[in-house]
């Protein structure tokens, strides 16, 4: 290692290379390489270079042996294959050097990790492309390797992956290397075709070479030699584990590596019987076999025992196409079966020949006792249950399911699967099914009376529904504990009202008492409480109790509290929504909100919208319109008084406006604006939120239809608006918005509207772009950095992006923009300006450096310094 | 993947991860980032880390494959439990921790080099490289062992059985308890492929093995051993031995084999009495060693948590033997009984218990609410099982050269050992009712 220098100065690698030649920073280059392989090229222009580098190294007489070496292997094939350079011309000499390496024939090479870049190179090249196949007579000397060690894993998986079936076909290799053989594959009536390698005579057709594997000799039907022994004294006739000892002789078989050249089964000229070749006459034979010499995958897959659990699996997927190996029938599946290693059985069950072992019973028997097994990580056990309950793994006899049944005692992420299992076991299963029914009954109340987390309860009761479907009314003790857990638990009302609501023939029953819990039970004195009771009232199903839920509402408005700001009387608000189109008196402005401006308006706007449409149109103006509007086309109509709801073309545009806002409207009930301008709020509440000024213009100036837009929705967690009329110079709109994540560049927008006449409409309108600012995010910067480490943070960042998109604005303030105040890193001084560092999606970093009357800016974007500098313009 | 697993602080309902009509039946997860959703994303958590993979998909993506043909699926389980395997005996000391976790980087490029995992067996990797570029010398010798070692034969066997227990104390609850065990082994033998044969022994009246699999180096079992399972109760399937392991170890310590069982008694039977009264609860808990067990503990403890209420405020309390300590959250109480249990094999606790104002500190159960609460047992009794299995140093057999040094050991540790408060409604785990 000493000697080994992975330093060239003027290639591309050097500028990554530290200036001292110790190996330890040499090998942490190469295993960079291995995990960032772009990026330390430099791109793919640099790929060829730095490839071309490391061939450079593999092939000076002086490259060290050992770890450097494999690992230089394994980097160079990274990075063609992550350049989509493996099926190149270049790669040729590459391949050839892996072939050598992977032989063993080059001292201190690394051929276990040549054999799995070469296997990893083959792999990446498409079935259909010819230089998949190994070079001919390559195969024999890998298998030949082998022979000398047969737990070479890549090897072993390489052979399997790379059937060469051109080591099979008619003619000799003119490329073969001395001492490998090029045979002819045997037709019916020609010579057979055998191994061994003390053979002597003319059928010899094979120079051998020390180094070489057994070779192949073509003998005459009948002749005797083809069972002729190998030479005891050969270093590779290699003596098979001791037949008597305790393990048999079922695993191991060094023999099996020595049969490359066998015809392939579907060659109609290589119909000589497998049993009929010499050396497999002389390797022992597992009594458990059946008689004849399997084909050359079976016998990989019987060794396979000397493979580590991964790289067995591993082969079991390769050869789960491949002709002859039937796991199910090799005594390999009796070592398999008592392990619990997952990839094994995950392989015994699907890698199979068929996609299905064909011994389900003992594997589902397996299967059922590892995935309760108290000694098994839950994760391992769940994957168990997984490949027990998948098709087309047959339905679990009843003895199996009923061990599977889940307790109350069981941690929830093992509970729920296999409270599924079990409801789908029990369903249509008769006396024995009511049984289980009962039993998971049982259980679900016990969860929902406190036995675990409320969302399994809730998941539970779905599961339930969904195989066993409840019939009537539910059990009284259910739905009670159901109520019972909504009450203790209201921040659960979305997951108990979505059970309640897809519980089948139970989800009128449990919907009424769902909502009778909440009238019956205390105002709730905290934000959460409120916004479950609230849900309930709202979504729960079954009849929607309009007076008594009204009531209630205008209790929990009266009584202040909660229901005193904006967010609890805008929840009230949403909740009594739905009841006004079935009767229910609308809460007035005075009495809601605390006098906050926001619920006053709404509650006033349902006001007006009583007197004004009555409470049939209510239905589909007050609910919430689909985001996402089909193609213009009638999805309802009606006569008379009933509405008509139409999804038509838009006949007005969006704009997005700079801010600041427009001034504030004048309050509701106020005469209307002629010119057509309102004002919307964005439900969430959050503090501060992302002003927005939009201008909506009707398409048919100067005599556009007279339109009322009732309800206006960008898809950012919920926001709302709504002006009072768009006349023929539009309207303005000022909109705060309080999304919960980040906001996409552009928002889906959807609107409903009403002409004058009554009739209502919805419509999708073009995504509105959002301002710069509501895409940047802050830095994770810890809170402990003082400015000047910021600062140096900052520095570094700048520099890393020189080069990249730069611009420059004017800028006279003193100060950064308002706006950009979450994003100052440091404030700085006269003399260094201030800084500002952002994150800006979809990817990127967006820095500016306020300095001497201007704004420097680097971004790694193009696209994204214009709005920035439209942001400092305040045109933004 | 903090969101998909609800481990940010946001916890508001999200439908696509929070609805009902999702269960997950697997560790896998699609997680949504910039440009789309990432599947299948193997992810589970343990001990405070979460062990997270994206094993390579090679078929279309659209519509999904049925997860059970992808076979990266086991595979990255397989590479996540044996990156566990290696990062779990650290998890209490940081700095080895870290260590380890630094070194993972270089085990996980020799565990699969070019991202087909060759040796999910981490612990058994070298920080050395030899892995990938060392090739047997020996057709013999299985690539999961290595061929180092040089010296006298010896073979350490140690037998670590667990037991779990529900007690309730209730005449319409039937108690439940499982006994399960592992049998470690480090067998430091020459040679390529040495073969070992370990016999597992039970007692005339020792309770039978059940549930049994083994490491993968055990070569065959017995067929009767493979059905002898505690999934069907009725059935006449008991095989009560001999249990007889014949393998080529590896080079490392490993867990020879896994089984369950089923004794006729729990080592330590409890009651439990929680009752409100005012203010305070009054707590009543007795204990009662069985005769048939080894009274010689290492450690012996009863832990009494309290949930959703408030910090002790208030205690007294009366032991029979042992002694009571108030946790420094003052919310647990520890019953320290010690390496022994008195000669009448019982002790006894009766105390008052007050609370102080709850607060975001103090813990919090969706279980015990209420009176629910449990006493769980902490106990340690060296040699010793509770099924009576050993192993007889002279049935093991070592086909190698030399005489080997065989060294025995068992021990029987408690595990999720609960007694409910016989007062109030408990999670029950017993499934008789279907059969």
């Amino acid at each position: 290692m000493g000697t080994y220098q992975l330093c060239l100065h003027g290639d591309p690698l050097s500028p990554h290379l530290p200036d001292t030649h110790s190996p330890l920073p040499q090998m942490d280059l190469l295993l960079l390489l291995l995990e960032s392989p772009r990026e330390l090229c430099g791109g793919p222009g640099g790929v060829p270079a730095v490839c071309g580098a490391l061939l450079e190294l593999l092939t000076l007489p002086h490259t060290p042996p050992g770890p450097p070496r494999a690992l230089l292997l394994l980097a160079t094939v990274t990075i063609l294959l992550a350049a989509g350079m493996e099926g190149s011309l270049g790669v040729a000499p590459f391949v050839a050097l892996l072939l050598q390496e992977a032989e063993g024939v080059k001292q201190g090479g690394a051929p276990a990790a040549a054999a799995e870049c070469l296997r990893e190179l083959l792999r990446a090249r498409g079935p259909g492309d010819p230089p998949r196949m190994l070079p001919p007579g390559a195969r024999r000397s890998l298998l030949g390797r082998l022979a000398v060690a047969s737990a070479v894993q890549p090897l072993v998986l390489l052979l399997a992956e790379d059937p060469d079936e051109s080591c099979h076909t008619a003619g000799a290799d003119p490329g073969a290397s001395p001492g490998t053989a090029a045979l002819t594959a045997a037709g019916p009536g020609e010579p057979r075709i055998t191994a061994g390698l003390s053979l002597s005579g003319s059928q010899c057709t094979t120079s051998l070479d020390p180094l070489d594997p057994p070779d192949t000799v073509l003998t005459e039907p009948g002749d005797p030699r083809a069972t002729a022994s190998l030479d005891p004294g050969d270093p590779l006739c290699i003596a098979p584990l001791d037949s008597e000892g305790p393990h048999g002789t079922a695993l191991r078989d060094p023999g099996i590596f020595f049969h490359d050249t066998l015809p392939d089964p579907k060659d109609p000229r290589a119909t000589v019987p497998l049993d009929s070749r010499g050396l497999d006459d002389r390797a022992p034979r597992d009594p458990r076999e059946p008689h004849g010499t399997p084909p050359p995958p079976r016998r990989l897959l019987t060794h396979s025992f000397l493979l580590t659990p991964a790289a067995q699996a591993q082969l079991l997927w390769v050869l789960r196409g491949s002709e002859g190996p039937s796991l199910s029938s090799s005594p390999v599946l009796n070592q398999l079966l008592p392990t619990a290693e997952p990839a094994l059985l995950h392989a015994t069950l699907w890698g199979s020949q068929g996609g299905l072992c064909p011994v389900p019973a003992t594997l589902q028997h397996r299967l059922a006792s590892l995935a309760q097994h108290p000694a098994l990580h839950p994760s391992l056990r769940l994957f168990f249950l997984f490949c027990l309950g998948t098709p087309p793994v047959p339905p679990l006899p009843s003895h199996l399911a009923a061990s599977l049944f889940p307790t109350s005692a069981d941690p929830p992420e093992l509970l729920l699967p296999h409270f599924e299992l079990a409801a789908a076991a029990c369903s249509g299963r008769g006396d024995e099914g009511e049984r289980g029914s009962c039993w998971l009954q049982a259980l679900m109340m016990g969860l929902a009376a406190g036995g675990g987390p409320p969302g399994v309860f809730c998941r539970a009761l779905v599961a339930f529904s969904k195989h066993l479907g409840g019939s009537g009314n539910p059990p009284a003790e259910l739905a009670a504990a159901a109520t019972a857990l909504l009450l203790r638990c209201p921040h659960f009302a979305p997951q108990i009202l979505e059970a309640a609501g897809g519980a089948g023939e139970w989800r009128r029953a449990l919907g009424t008492a769902l909502r009778q819990g909440v009238l019956g039970a205390p105002l709730p004195q905290n934000e959460g409480g409120l916004r479950g009771y609230l849900r309930v009232l709202a979504q729960a199903p079954g009849p929607p109790w309009p007076k008594a839920c009204s009531r209630y509402l205008r209790h929990l408005a009266a009584q202040g509290g909660v229901c005193s700001d904006w967010r609890g009387g805008q929840g009230v608000l949403s909740a009594a929504a739905p009841l006004l189109p079935h009767g229910a008196p609308p809460l007035t402005p005075q009495t809601i909100g605390g006098g906050d401006l926001d619920v006053s308006d709404r509650a006033g706007l349902h006001a007006a919208l009583i007197t004004a449409l009555g409470p049939p149109k209510l239905v589909t103006i007050l609910a919430a319109p689909p985001l996402h509007v089909p193609p213009p086309r009638v999805i309802a109509e009606g006569g008379g008084s009933a509405l008509s709801l139409r999804s038509v073309l838009p006949p007005f545009r969006l704009h997005r406006l700079p801010v600041p806002a427009p001034p504030l409207p004048p309050p509701f009930g106020a005469p209307l604006d002629p010119w057509g301008y309102g004002r919307a709020v964005a439900r969430g509440g959050a503090r501060g939120g992302l002003q927005l000024c939009l201008h909506l213009e009707p398409h048919h100036v100067p005599s556009p239809p007279h339109l009322q837009v009732l309800a206006l929705l960008l898809q950012v967690g919920g926001a709302q608006g709504r002006l009072v009329r768009l006349g023929p110079g539009g309207a303005d709109l000022g909109l705060t918005l309080r999304p919960s994540r980040t906001p996409p560049p552009v928002l889906p927008v959807s609107a409903v509207f009403s002409s004058l006449g009554g009739a209502a409409a919805v419509t999708s309108l073009p995504p509105l772009p959002l301002p710069v600012v509501a895409q940047l995010r802050p830095l994770a910067i810890p809170p402990p950095w003082d400015a000047p480490r910021r600062r140096r943070m900052f520095d570094a960042m700048w520099e890393t992006l020189a080069g990249g998109p730069e611009s420059r604005v004017v800028w006279e303030g003193a100060h950064p923009p308002a706006s950009l105040t979450p994003f100052v890193l440091d404030e700085g001084g006269e003399d260094r300006g201030w800084v500002v560092a952002a994150s800006l999606p979809p990817r990127g970093l967006a820095l500016l450096w306020g300095r001497e009357g201007c704004v420097d800016m680097r971004c790694q974007r193009w696209g994204a310094l214009i709005p920035l500098a439209q942001l400092l313009r305040g045109e933004a | 993947m903090l969101f998909e697993l609800r481990l940010t602080d946001d916890q508001s309902f999200v439908e696509h991860r929070d609805t009902c009509t999702r269960i997950d039946h697997s560790s896998v997860r699609s997680v949504r980032v910039e440009g789309g959703d990432l599947w299948p994303v193997v992810a589970f958590r343990k001990s405070g880390l979460i062990y997270a993979c994206l094993p390579l998909v090679e078929e279309a993506l659209e519509p999904r494959p049925s997860l059970l043909t992808i076979p990266g699926l086991s595979q990255g389980l397989a590479l996540l439990f044996g990156i566990l395997d290696y990062i779990s005996p650290s998890r209490k000391n940081e700095a080895e921790l870290s260590a380890k976790a630094g070194q993972l980087r270089t085990l996980i490029i020799q565990a699969c080099p070019l991202g087909t995992p060759l040796n999910t067996n981490i612990s058994s990797l070298s920080s050395s490289f030899d892995d990938i570029q060392v090739v047997p010398t020996d057709v013999k010798q299985p690539a999961w062992r290595s061929n180092t070692y040089k010296g006298k034969p010896q073979v350490n066997v140690c037998i670590t059985e667990k037991v779990k227990c529900m007690q309730y104390d209730k005449r319409d609850v039937v108690d439940m308890w499982q006994v399960y065990g592992t049998v470690n082994c480090k067998c430091d033998i020459e040679g390529a492929a040495p073969n070992v044969t370990l016999t597992l022994n039970l007692p005339t009246n020792g309770s039978p093995l059940q549930d049994i699999f083994v490491h993968h180096c055990v070569t065959s079992i017995d067929p009767a051993m493979l059905m002898s399972s505690s999934v069907n109760p009725l059935d006449d399937s008991v095989y009560s031995g001999p249990y007889k392991f014949p393998f080529i170890p590896p080079s490392e310590s490993f867990n020879l084999c896994y089984y369950t069982s089923q004794v006729p008694v729990p080592p330590i039977l409890g009651c439990y009495q929680l009752i409100e009264e005012g203010s305070q609860l009054k707590i009543t808990v007795n204990l009662k060693l069985h005769e048939s067990i080894k009274n010689s503990f290492e450690y012996c403890e009863a832990r009494m948590p309290f949930f959703n209420r408030g910090p002790i405020a208030h205690l007294e309390y009366k032991v029979s033997y042992g002694q009571l300590d108030l946790s420094r959250e003052k919310s647990l109480l520890v019953w320290v009984i010690g390496q022994k249990f008195p000669k009448s094999s019982e002790v006894s606790l009766t105390g008052t218990v007050t609370f102080g104002d709850i607060g975001e500190e103090h813990p919090t159960d969706y279980v015990c609410t209420g009176n629910t609460a449990y006493v769980k047992m902490y106990f340690r009794i060296p040699d010793f099982t509770l099924t009576g299995c050993y192993v007889d140093q002279h049935s093991v057999q070592i086909f190698a050269p030399g005489k080997p040094k065989i060294t025995a050991s068992r021990e029987l540790i408690s595990s999720d050992y609960y007694i409910w408060n016989s007062e109030a409604s408990a999670p029950t785990m017993y499934k008789s009712l279907y059969y």
